[in-house]
């Protein structure tokens, strides 16, 4: 398992949102929009890998709803995730960099 | 045209100022040993009015599950888990107002605007943290079946033995250095070892059929967020100077092993051996979380910066293979000092660890035959008492002697500067002498009960129920009849510091230091 030393290094990127009508709407958009993304419904959350990055492009997120929904809304049902994230106007994003 | 979050978030900082009023010294109060440079980052970019919104959202979903909660009880709780989160929720609130304290001290101790906006703002949540905690206590002592311990939960947190390794590691990190409790909380702990309760388990409080604790997990982890994020922003700011990379390493290398023995470890004990309807095990939990997406995803990048694995990652990678199990034979068998009623495995969860840990069986079986044979009062046996007694506690940690597992325990007791020290291991040890005031003044169980009837303990802890003889604690949800302080009296069991017995030798002329033999 480990290259050199216990740890191998992982560039996996994962979301966890809190399940409901919202998180359902956000693993749509985001595996039409990123196709090689694994998306599980545990129950009471939804969780979203994908390899390097992940991206949640909320302009599209509100289409789907068909009501108004933000960032400060969407960061209401992220209960976790896995890489660096980068918050702006439109869009929430996880990278694996680091840097 | 409204302004983007990036332009508002650069305008906004350049009303920070340098108040001429006040000498620096004064102002920030602690002194770091860091070398924390003036600009940083900020991912979230946190503004306070967008802040209040958000939580506000997060609050009235929250609360309106709790609310119906209350009215349809339409749920059927299973009662282990119920137990168990009498101990779980009387911790995690202390906790939570421990890392309020925490990142008061940090956002006062740190200079970079964008740094302080997070940690002032991390000191809001943790204070939220605290609240639904607290709520989701009061909730269950409401409609519990039994509320004996809920009821008395707070209290229980200050003075639990159990509690005691979760009251050192706040206490550390209440004390250490205001940066490197940072790095500590938010950059390992709540980068690292959050998820595995607070994610991982929020699907089996689920399956455990209380959705409160579901949702409250859910809802502090949304907070944690911006946490790691804080931790992650304040770990390249310092990075920025080649000075604070070897005080970087110190840190990692010490709360590694800390947040892991400290955090992890008792955590770990709830998905083995309170979730009946098992889900993953601890072990794959935190495999999954803290190896592979903490070290792996994380700390491994760390490297391009000369950040090292780690001091004690192997015997961390070891810890981890038996701790929860190690932890539940040594909850279930100093039952007595607990507050819960406790649920012993039964032959189905024996083969399903079996399958999870090979080699459980030969190592802990042995133990469980005998807490079955000893959950009657009228037969007198108290496997507290019959399996030996209780063992010494770590010094730094408060675990108790017998990990990773009582046939291999690291534990060793030595004299250092004409005391006599207890530690469960190189690493504990390896702390203490870093900074030995930090950790000589806790006082352990046997520091304030040497020498009682382990009948006083429990009156002087407070752990019996409206009548003032039943024991809180029962070693059966449902016992042939509750034990009561009598029974314990009966069972002539006196608490004895292994420190003291240890010494007699010493006096004696006999036992040299090293590690316990088994």
């Amino acid at each position: 398992m480990a290259d050199k030393g216990l740890i191998s290094e992982s560039n996996k990127v994962t979301m966890i949102l809190m399940g409901g009508e919202e998180a359902g709407a956000v693993a749509e958009v985001v595996g039409e929009s990123q196709p090689g993304v694994t998306i599980t419904n545990h129950g009471a959350y939804i969780e979203i890998e994908a390899d390097r990055d992940l991206h949640v492009d909320l302009p599209k997120v509100s289409e789907r709803l068909g009501r108004p929904y933000g960032v400060e809304t969407f960061l209401v049902i992220l209960s976790s995730y896995v890489g660096r994230i980068n918050v702006d106007d439109r869009t929430v994003s996880l990278s694996t960099e680091i840097g | 045209m409204t302004r983007s979050i990036n332009e508002s978030y650069e305008r906004i900082k350049d009303i920070d100022w340098d108040p001429t009023y006040i000498d620096p010294k004064d102002k920030y109060v602690e002194t770091t040993r860091f070398h924390v440079p003036k600009k940083a980052v900020d991912p979230f970019k946190t503004f306070v009015r967008e802040y209040l919104k958000m939580e506000q959202e997060k609050e009235n979903r929250h609360y309106a599950l709790l609310e119906a909660a209350s009215r349809i009880q339409s749920s059927n709780p299973e009662p282990r888990w119920m137990e168990g989160m009498k101990f779980a929720l009387s911790n995690l609130s202390a906790i939570e107002y421990s890392a309020t304290r925490q990142m008061g001290r940090t956002a006062r101790a740190i200079a970079p605007t964008e740094l302080r906006q997070g940690f002032m703002v991390q000191v809001l949540d943790e204070m939220r943290h605290t609240q639904l905690e607290l709520n989701a206590l009061r909730h269950h002592m409401r409609t519990w079946e039994d509320p004996a311990g809920y009821d008395i939960a707070l209290l229980a947190a200050q003075n639990s033995v159990g509690s005691a390794i979760l009251r050192s590691l706040v206490e550390d990190f209440m004390t250490c250095d205001p940066v490197e409790t940072c790095l500590a909380l938010q950059a390992f702990v709540e980068t690292a070892y959050s998820n595995i309760f607070f994610v991982g388990l929020s699907t089996a409080a689920t399956a455990c059929g209380d959705p409160v604790m579901t949702s409250t997990m859910l809802t502090i982890q949304s907070d944690e967020s911006r946490h790691m994020a804080n931790g992650y922003a304040t770990l390249m700011t310092l990075l920025d100077d080649d000075r604070n990379i070897p005080l970087i390493q110190d840190t990692y290398d010490k709360w590694s092993w800390r947040g892991h023995v400290g955090f992890e470890t008792p955590l770990m004990i709830f998905a083995d051996y309170f979730v009946k309807n098992k889900q993953d095990s601890a072990y794959e939990m935190s495999e999954r979380w803290v190896m592979q997406e903490y070290y792996g995803g994380f700390y491994k990048k760390l490297e391009k910066y000369g950040i090292r694995e780690p001091r004690f990652l192997p015997a961390i990678a070891e810890h981890m293979k038996w701790c929860s199990h190690t932890a539940a034979i040594y909850l279930f068998g100093a039952w007595p000092v607990f507050f819960h009623r406790f649920d012993p495995i039964d032959e189905r969860e024996i083969e399903w660890l079996e399958k999870k840990c090979p080699g459980w069986s030969n190592f802990y079986g042995k133990f469980w035959e005998s807490y079955h044979q000893m959950t009657d009062p009228d037969a007198g046996m108290l496997i507290t008492k019959e399996l030996g007694g209780l063992p010494a506690f770590c010094q730094v940690c408060q675990l108790p002697l017998i990990f990773p597992r009582p046939d291999v325990s690291t534990g060793r007791i030595v004299e250092k500067n004409g005391k006599v020290l207890s530690f469960c291991s190189e690493a504990c040890e390896w702390i203490y002498d870093r900074d030995p005031l930090h950790y000589s003044g806790f006082k352990s169980f046997y520091d304030l009960y040497d020498g009682y009837d382990l009948a006083d303990v429990i009156l002087k802890l407070g752990y019996v129920r409206a009548d003032g003889k039943t024991l809180i604690a029962q070693p059966l949800l449902k016992p042939k009849r509750m034990w009561t302080i009598d029974d314990i009296r009966r069972c002539k069991y006196e608490v004895v510091s292994p420190l003291r017995v240890y010494k007699e030798k010493l006096r004696a002329g006999g036992t040299a230091n090293g590690q316990l033999k088994q």
